[in-house]
């Protein structure tokens, strides 16, 4: 893991209504385990690339480009862009019916690849603008990753 | 549902069971038929059999297999079955409709669902390719009205299609939305399936009780880190990288290998399940310029009387989405002549063809 430069801890928030995380939770292997412990200590860690350098989204057993099974996981501030943004206007899950309308960011991180989350601040997103990961956590300790937007 | 299919399609041909030695099937729900079972249940006895995954878009693959077995001698006759009753379940994207437990995978579902972050149900990844896409290319928010008016246009001659009432653009900007910015009439209805098609070698064909259909040409299914299933290469929605696509168009294999354009192409048929996806096919395919379909749909182009008809059983997003195979026997009634109202005047070829890649060019 790098240590060139600083990582303060993410912010955390709950997940509003104090809603258990069984129905909503990825089912979390070896290959992820460590992005989503990280985020419950209040760190994100990327898989990367020692072949080829990308920097991807935590999924699968080897380097989604090039293959390769020389991994590590790097620390990411969790600092982005919008790349596109949605909004929903129908809960598909009870979970999400106090929310609605609710929108849902793809932040592009500084780091390169592009991860879902939830929006949490009033404004809109804005496509391009400065966002900041946030780590979201259910009432049964599951921890995911939320934006909202970056404060100078 | 699959019995009523292959015995009507079987009729259409002047064939018997007994007539059928191979079967690909793509049965999407209730799951769980094999086709092992599908044989015993339906009185047939095969010499070649293959099944694709339950949900949408392998119509294509499904066809393309039963041509290739034939190719290949394996077999001489192919049923390929196409069954979907997906009224049983609930809505996509909620606990208890089929494939639901897809969305818990490493890496999120196959449209780019992320429960846990509220994306959930495949509009939620097609509406952030389109956001971006919109983004991208300057589009207003009325841009994909011309599509599903176009579409229900078409479906308003159909009288099997589900949903047949016209409506107009300011319609369309009134609809409620789904997922921002995708609303109600940008998404397709769902509807139960059951589609038979019969493939066998043409000097066969020539003999049966209906005009035979030829497939000209075709190419597969596209995927990598570069593809995703709503979206161009490029717009960086479940996809690695942001560039600026360019298109194979004309130069994709299905028209390359036929020696025909785009512009020989009389009507195209594509999987609607949200509006911008008949934009992505008709830039992936050469039909309208990169970033330029928005323009190139106005004033009706792809709807009745227009310069390319689209989709004109009135597609998933008026017919209903039977997975792509409402369409391609719309084609075969096209290249047939026996369309009615919605006949393409001189109809030589149609190509189905996809956002995600795939393609199939068909003549009479």
């Amino acid at each position: 893991m790098r240590t060139e430069r600083a990582f303060p801890a993410l912010p955390r928030i709950n997940f509003p209504g104090g809603f258990d995380s069984a129905r909503v939770r990825p089912a979390i292997t070896p290959d992820t385990r460590p992005y989503y412990d990280g985020l419950r200590e209040g760190m994100l860690v990327l898989p990367e690339c020692e072949d080829c350098g990308w920097v991807g989204p935590p999924a699968g057993v080897c380097c989604l480009w090039c293959g390769s099974v020389k991994r590590s996981w790097r620390r990411s501030t969790g600092a982005g862009i919008v790349h596109s943004w949605v909004r929903y206007h129908r809960a598909y899950l009870p979970e999400f019916e106090v929310l609605v309308p609710y929108a849902v960011v793809a932040a592009r991180l500084e780091e390169g690849p592009v991860l879902f989350g939830r929006w949490l601040s009033p404004r809109d997103p804005m496509m391009e603008g400065i966002v900041q990961g946030v780590v979201e956590q259910w009432a049964d300790g599951f921890c995911g990753l939320a934006f909202r937007e970056s404060t100078p | 549902m699959a019995n009523e299919a292959l015995a009507t399609a079987l009729d259409d041909a002047g064939l018997s069971r007994a007539d059928i030695d191979g079967l690909v099937s793509q049965i999407g729900s209730p799951r769980g038929l094999d086709y092992d079972e599908l044989a015993r249940l339906l009185a047939l006895k095969l010499g070649y059999a293959s099944q694709t995954w339950d949900h949408g878009r392998f119509c294509a693959t499904v066809i393309e297999q039963g041509a290739m077995a034939i190719m290949a001698s394996l077999a001489d006759v192919v049923a390929c079955l196409a069954v979907f009753r997906n009224s049983a379940f609930t809505r996509h994207g909620t606990e208890g409709f089929p494939g639901f437990e897809e969305n818990f995978r490493e890496g999120g579902g196959p449209h780019a669902e992320t429960p846990h972050a509220g994306l959930l149900a495949p509009i939620g990844g097609a509406a952030l390719s389109t956001r971006r896409y919109m983004h991208r290319y300057g589009l207003e928010r009325d841009a994909f009205a011309p599509v599903a008016v176009a579409l229900r246009e078409h479906a308003a001659l159909n009288p099997l299609a589900a949903k047949r009432q016209r409506f107009t653009r300011d319609d369309y900007l009134l609809a409620p939305f789904i997922c921002e910015p995708l609303r109600r009439l940008d998404c397709s209805v769902p509807v139960d399936t059951a589609v038979a098609v019969i493939l066998t070698r043409a000097d066969r064909a020539v003999k049966l009780r209906q005009p035979p259909v030829y497939l000209e040409s075709f190419q597969g299914l596209s995927g990598g880190p570069n593809e995703f299933v709503f979206g161009q290469p490029g717009l960086g929605i479940h996809q690695r990288d942001v560039f600026d696509y360019e298109p194979r168009g004309a130069k994709e294999p299905v028209f390359v290998k036929a020696g025909v354009t785009p512009e020989d192409v009389d009507t195209l048929h594509t999987y609607d399940g949200f509006s911008p996806q008949i934009f992505w096919t008709l830039e992936r395919f050469g039909f309208a310029p990169q970033g330029k379909a928005a323009a190139w749909v106005r004033d009706g182009r792809i709807g009745p009387d227009g310069g390319l008809p689209v989709n004109t059983s009135g597609g998933h997003l008026s017919e209903g989405h039977s997975n792509g195979w409402g369409q391609t026997i719309e084609i075969v009634r096209q290249l047939r002549g026996t369309a009615g109202e919605r006949q393409v005047a001189n109809c030589r070829r149609a190509l189905w063809a996809t956002t995600f890649g795939d393609a199939i060019l068909y003549a009479n």
